[in-house]
């Protein structure tokens, strides 16, 4: 009897649930790859929904590191694809796997690291420097190490330095942005970041690094958004991937990635690229 | 400690003021899940049903067979989800990566074999004189058959809840086959990994209470059904 | 009138062994019969067989006169309920239980109430419908089934040791019941059982099965009767023709039996303290071997055994006179 009585209590709970909530496919979709920092900057949250309004179309933001989000890509998983790897991505299009590439925007790589700064990086001139000294010092160092755009711009800055990384002071995490700001918050470490996520990080108290080391044009960090070509891959939302292109190069969707951030932050994170100053 | 009371306070307030991100991805969690144990129940238990009454060459075998993948690491059924459902895959031209479509058959896979195996192992304790009293009082094949699994209902009611406890729990699939998009394929817990990662720990928490509680009621009528069975 | 069951040259081996062998068998419709053996004497088996639930490894079964493996085993089953000695009850109300039968068949929801209620009122459980099955004593679980079982109109009921999870007053209770159903609906009612008592309460023919086999009734001088006097240490035991003096140990008494070795043969009454002395004549002589039986006229025929020797001593033969004494503890009584 009690069962009966609690069965049917249950029954109708689940029968809510499973008609009250909205329907799990509705209308178009566009699936965009992009970065992890891309997404936590929560940019894409401002852009695309007008976007999504006058094209009726939901775009489902994929985001995991860049290799990840290029070979999604390639293997047509992903519609359209978002990242900040030049070299990469002029690779993806040379391959064939991506059409009509455009610069979105950029922002910069900052190093953030310890208040006390015991390797001086902020008396260096240039980031090949600054990243030496560190090296030299042994100073903790959170490296991304998920070939992820930070990582590749890292790994260059390595190279300029003509350092090879190792030792237990250098930390290979594979993880994303966000967590490695927090890891090295926690371990006071230094770390490269983009400044977009650090800002949002450090206003909002999730971590308390000061920046160290920014202004190098080797650390300025360009976004391209790329449509995966039909050719390759004939099921792809070409169209619709060619409209949010449109979008995000469009004097209204630079307007909005200009002035992002800036109520927040007080800084915007980012720096329109296709049209430098939208009105 | 400050940081950890912070983020618990932080965490009821959002329950509390029933923050719409918060329940919607509660209710997302739910639905997925609960659709994905529904099919697997309308599968598993038959099946369990079939594969304990019936004498068949290599029974013993494929008893085995379902409790081993008691055990699957729900990362490796995700992985190889994610590689029949890709473009690139078999299964590529029905788009089904990344949608929560593809959420409900991993979790589908994930709970069958619970809900097999503990069916299985709920008509082999019952009772031997259910099926002879059926079949004495005139009960033909299947109406027998209906008349034991109704017997059995407690533990087969167990059987469910812990293939729903198993679904509703598990990250490792719905990340990597759902892609973890905000708003549709987002989940309590695949949106407990991410927001740790961005640092949101109110939010992560508030989710992460939730979901305790989930799981508290699944034990906990877990439990209830298979005391019962006696 | 065909009997109900007919039994020819049954046999039931199950690999080597064969547990019943049972060359001639009858049942007659009304009636209520004792099959009564020792645990494994096969008395289950027999039921199961009677039941249509299990076929004979040889052998011929008649019903009303036709050969079963010429008819419809599936409807013969429906004419045929057996009840096993631990009922399985279904883990619903005692109603659901008692219709599961009639929702088999479609019969209304209506009439499944209908039915039930008559059912268990005649199993002495009217009321009991709302009550869930597991919740009931032994005795109250016996009435169940039985009620189950009454409720698809049997012409046969079948019962494995019906009483073995009883208590004395449970007992009692059902032994009335199945009495009740013989009587007033008309069911072939029978029942193993390895009490004898019960066996000669209950019955009006026992069937006796031992290693497989219809034997012999160990029971001899068995006399249908009731108490007539009551003293505080002696009854009478009256059988219609003559009374006999005996100790019982419960009140109500529907059988005796006197075992033929407690009975002293004479030709001259002796003195004794022995409580019961008839005369009467020799009726019967029949060689047995060793010994030698006769069947004493004495009102009612009485039994005995003497040696070869004996009879040949004290010049025995047909219509000779005889005394026939036997003490009243010799006296069994059920």
């Amino acid at each position: 009897m009690k069962f009966k009585m609690n069965g049917r209590v249950l029954l109708i709970g689940l029968a809510f649930i499973l008609f009250l909530t909205p329907a799990l496919s509705a209308g178009e979709r566009l699936k965009l790859s992009t970065t992890t920092s891309t997404e936590n900057s929560g940019l894409l949250y401002e852009l695309l929904p007008p976007f999504e309004k006058q094209f009726n179309v939901k775009v489902d933001v994929i985001s995991v590191g860049t290799g990840k989000a290029l070979e999604l890509g390639k293997n047509g998983d992903a519609d359209v694809v978002l990242v900040h790897a030049r070299d990469l991505e002029d690779q993806f299009v040379a391959d064939g796997y991506g059409v009509n590439r455009r610069d979105v925007m950029h922002n910069d790589f900052v190093i953030i690291g310890p208040g006390a700064d015991p390797a001086g990086i902020n008396k260096a001139k240039t980031a090949a420097e600054a990243l030496k000294s560190i090296a030299k010092k042994k100073a903790s160092f959170v490296s991304r190490g998920d070939k992820s755009g930070t990582h590749n711009k890292e790994l260059s800055i390595w190279q300029e330095a003509k350092v090879k990384p190792s030792g237990s002071w250098y930390i290979e995490s594979g993880r994303g942005m966000g967590e490695v700001l927090i890891m090295a918050h926690e371990k006071g470490a230094y770390t490269l970041t983009d400044r977009g996520t650090y800002l949002a990080f450090q206003k909002e108290g999730k971590i308390d690094l000061p920046i160290l080391f920014e202004g190098d044009p080797t650390l300025f960090n360009p976004y391209g958004i790329i449509a995966v070509n039909p050719d390759r891959h004939p099921s792809v939302n070409y169209i619709m991937a060619m409209a949010l292109i449109g979008w995000v190069t469009s004097p209204e969707g630079q307007r909005i990635i200009a002035v992002y951030g800036k109520g927040k932050y007080g800084d915007p994170l980012f720096y329109p690229d296709a049209i430098k100053s939208p009105k | 400690m400050e940081y950890l009371w912070g983020g618990i306070r932080e965490a009821v307030i959002l329950i509390i003021s029933l923050d719409a991100e918060v329940f919607r991805t509660v209710l997302l969690s739910l639905r997925i899940s609960l659709i994905a144990t529904l099919f697997a129940s309308i599968v598993g238990i038959p099946l369990g049903f079939l594969i304990s009454t019936h004498a068949f060459p290599l029974k013993r075998s494929v008893i085995t067979f379902f409790n081993t993948l008691l055990s699957l690491p729900t990362v490796v059924v995700g992985l190889f989800l994610y590689s029949l459902l890709s473009k690139k895959g078999p299964f590529g031209p029905l788009g089904l990566l990344f949608t929560p479509t593809a959420m409900v058959i991993g979790q589908f896979i994930l709970a069958t074999p619970i809900i097999v195996a503990l069916t299985i192992s709920a008509i082999q304790a019952m009772d031997p004189r259910a099926k002879m009293t059926a079949m004495t009082l005139g009960a033909g094949a299947v109406r027998t058959a209906l008349t034991v699994l109704s017997e059995a209902r407690f533990a087969l009611t167990a059987a469910v809840i812990a293939g729903f406890g198993r679904v509703i729990a598990e990250v490792g699939t719905a990340m990597m086959v759902g892609g973890n998009i905000k708003g549709y394929t987002r989940i309590m817990t695949t949106a407990i990994a991410l927001e740790t990662a961005k640092g949101e720990f109110a939010f992560a928490l508030s989710l992460g209470f939730i979901l305790l509680a989930v799981a508290f009621a699944i034990n906990i009528l877990f439990h209830y059904f298979q005391a019962k069975r006696g | 009138m065909d009997p109900l069951f007919a039994l020819r040259d049954i046999t039931k081996s199950y690999d080597d062994s064969t547990v019943l062998d049972i060359p001639h068998l009858i049942i007659q419709q009304g009636g209520i019969y004792g099959i009564m053996g020792p645990n494994g004497a096969g008395k289950s088996t027999l039921l199961s067989i009677l039941a249509f639930l299990l076929p004979p490894t040889s052998g011929t079964i008649y019903w009303e006169g036709v050969d079963v493996d010429t008819r419809d085993k599936h409807q013969l089953r429906k004419k045929v309920t057996l009840i096993i000695q631990n009922p399985y009850l279904f883990h619903t109300t005692v109603e659901k239980n008692v219709v599961y039968g009639l929702k088999v068949r479609g019969i209304t929801k209506a009439k499944r109430a209908a039915k039930a209620q008559a059912c268990l009122t005649m199993v002495g459980l009217s009321g009991f419908e709302k009550r869930m099955a597991y919740e009931l004593s032994g005795g109250e679980t016996q009435r169940v089934a039985i009620a189950r079982a009454l409720a698809l109109d049997p012409q046969v009921l079948l019962l494995d040791e019906p009483t073995a999870n009883v208590d004395r007053h449970g007992v009692e209770q059902l032994e009335g019941i199945l009495r009740k159903l013989n009587e007033e609906l008309q069911i072939t009612v029978i029942v193993a059982t390895h009490d004898i008592n019960q066996a000669y309460r209950l019955t009006n023919e026992v069937i006796y099965l031992f290693d497989g086999k219809i034997a012999r009734s160990p029971m001899e001088n068995l006399f249908k009767g009731h108490i007539v006097k009551k003293d505080k240490d002696l009854f009478l035991f009256d059988t219609g023709r003559i009374q006999i003096a005996l100790i019982p140990e419960r009140d109500h008494v529907s059988h005796i039996a006197i075992p033929p070795q407690d009975i002293i043969v004479s030709i001259e009454p002796i003195a004794t303290s022995a409580r019961n002395s008839f005369v009467g004549k020799i009726s019967q002589v029949t060689d047995e071997g060793e010994a030698v039986s006769l069947l004493v006229d004495i009102g009612e025929r009485l039994k005995v055994r003497i040696t070869k020797r004996s009879l040949q001593e004290m010049r025995l033969t047909l219509g000779s006179p005889v005394y026939v004494t036997f003490k009243s503890s010799s006296v069994e009584a059920f």
